[in-house]
């Protein structure tokens, strides 16, 4: 059985796409089979995941629109660019059901929990959930989802602390409303630019107050590619293997790897 | 600099103005712990979730330094081997590293992810600086590679005639301290060997010993 992980935290600009699409490309290198879910309406996700002049048929909206089920997990899944890394995308009239969910609250909540649990951790290594930024219906649906929580932490930034705050508040909050096995992966420490003293002072405080099991030991630099590759709706291991923030996910996604036990699934393929 | 009533002005640390930050993290470090407390007071239900309950986990955990009972293998200078990892990145325990380095298999780099081995640049090694006994290098594969830089670290101070090593992942130096006559030694020359067999497949043992004796390449 696999893994589902939500990538949350309430600020904007953390990093949670970034992460959330440069990881599963770096887990699809290392040979793991993944799936992102797009969750976040703007959709950038998708559209850094899939290919160009790709139309995927069905999406999330068709996922979560009713309780009918009217398409199942294999419908919505698209192949990404990369190895391995399958996507569930997005589009943005899913924006227009939050007020249908939030009526249906709270069983709309479980909905996601539903649908995509079982199939996604039976046929998936890792499923990551990529969220909005905000404390909305789509994360509250990825939460109820989710195993494990990964909290995006830009360092430079105390709003982010602040996210980071509201995020492990919502995490708890979930835990004791119906998900108990919902706990924190780790935080990740993002954007890290060594030539501020606020981004090395908060990115030291952060690494100070947790426990070497609760934050990667990985930090992920600031770094002028990330924006290129973006703009070439590429992950930076394919738009710049060699450049240090490529390093730093391939060193994440050894570190992930290597705090998870070996799936059931990895085991089968490495026999084969 | 002087202000008008001629007094130092202090600068400004980078966290003034942003006090609440530590206790931000106080708060959520709290919260994260209750629920780990909670994990650990119930029986986990699934091997995943049995496996980040919070227990210390390899590589990324600190663990115990070795006990004083066990005896010292060289005679070393008073400063420890370190490893210096980017800020954010928890500094491991150097003894309790070579512990696990001993007896779990060595680390050979992962090839799943082809950045890192791509570039031959990669793998060398520079010298940037040396005086008698100790030598600067440079070894860019060592960059953003905590993993690695561990290893090695454990590794390489367990070669005789290596007295200290300090490795920055940020810059991806080494510093070595060594005694060069006894690096010479085939005992030495076997475990720098075995580290290049193991940790630093691109590299040749001889230009590594070479390097570590700041012997630069013509």
């Amino acid at each position: 059985m696999g893994i589902i992980v939500a990538v949350i935290n309430n600020k904007g600009g953390v990093g949670k796409t970034t992460v959330t699409c440069n990881l599963a490309h770096a887990l699809g290198l290392a040979g793991c089979r993944v799936l992102v879910v797009d969750l976040d309406s703007q959709c950038n996700s998708t559209q850094m995941l899939l290919p160009p002049g790709v139309e995927p048929k069905h999406s999330l909206y068709e996922f979560l629109a009713s309780e009918e089920l009217p398409v199942s997990l294999d419908d919505c899944l698209v192949a990404t660019a990369y190895e391995g890394v399958f996507c569930v995308p997005n589009v943005p009239e899913t924006a227009a059901l939050e007020p249908q969910l939030i009526m249906q609250a709270p069983t709309s909540f479980q909905r996601l929990r539903r649908s995509l649990r079982e199939p996604a951790k039976q046929q998936f290594d890792i499923t990551i959930l990529d969220n909005p930024p905000n404390i909305g219906t789509f994360v509250l649906c990825a939460l109820y989802a989710a195993d494990f929580v990964l909290i995006p932490v830009k360092a430079g930034s105390a709003f982010s602390v602040e996210g980071l705050l509201k995020a492990v508040r919502l995490m708890n909050e979930i835990r004791q409303q119906g998900n108990g096995d919902l706990r924190l992966l780790r935080l990740l420490i993002n954007q890290v630019d060594r030539r501020t003293s606020i981004s090395k002072t908060i990115a030291a405080q952060l690494a100070a107050a947790f426990r070497a099991d609760q934050v990667f030991a990985t930090s992920i630099p600031m770094n002028t590619l990330f924006e290129r590759a973006e703009l070439a709706r590429q992950t930076i291991l394919a738009y710049a293997p060699s450049s240090s923030g490529s390093r730093a996910f391939g060193e994440l996604a050894r570190e992930l790897l290597a705090i998870l036990p070996p799936s059931p699934m990895g085991l089968e393929r490495e026999k084969a | 600099m002087m202000n008008e009533s001629g007094k130092k002005r202090r600068r400004k640390t980078p966290m003034e103005g942003f006090n609440n930050v530590p206790e931000m993290l106080a708060e959520a470090r709290r919260l994260v712990d209750a629920v780990t407390e909670a994990e650990s007071s119930s029986e986990a239900t699934e091997p995943v979730n049995a496996s980040l309950a919070g227990e210390p986990t390899t590589g990324s955990a600190p663990v115990e330094p070795a006990g004083p009972s066990q005896p010292p293998q060289k005679q070393r200078p008073s400063r420890t081997p370190r490893v210096r990892p980017p800020q954010s990145q928890p500094q491991a325990a150097p003894q309790a590293q070579k512990a696990d380095s001993a007896a779990a298999a060595p680390t050979v780099p992962q090839a799943g992810l082809q950045v890192q081995t791509r570039s031959p640049k990669a793998w060398k090694i520079e010298v940037l600086h040396r005086v008698p006994g100790r030598t600067r290098l440079k070894i860019p594969m060592l960059k953003w590679n905590a993993s690695l830089a561990n290893d090695l670290l454990a590794r390489l101070t367990d070669v005789p005639g290596i007295l200290d090593l300090q490795i920055s992942t940020v810059t991806g130096n080494v510093v070595v301290y060594y005694q060069p006559w006894e690096l010479c030694q085939p005992a030495a020359q076997q475990s720098l060997q075995e580290v290049c067999q193991d940790l630093l497949p691109g590299v040749q043992p001889e230009k590594l010993t070479a390097a570590l004796m700041g012997q630069r390449e013509h």
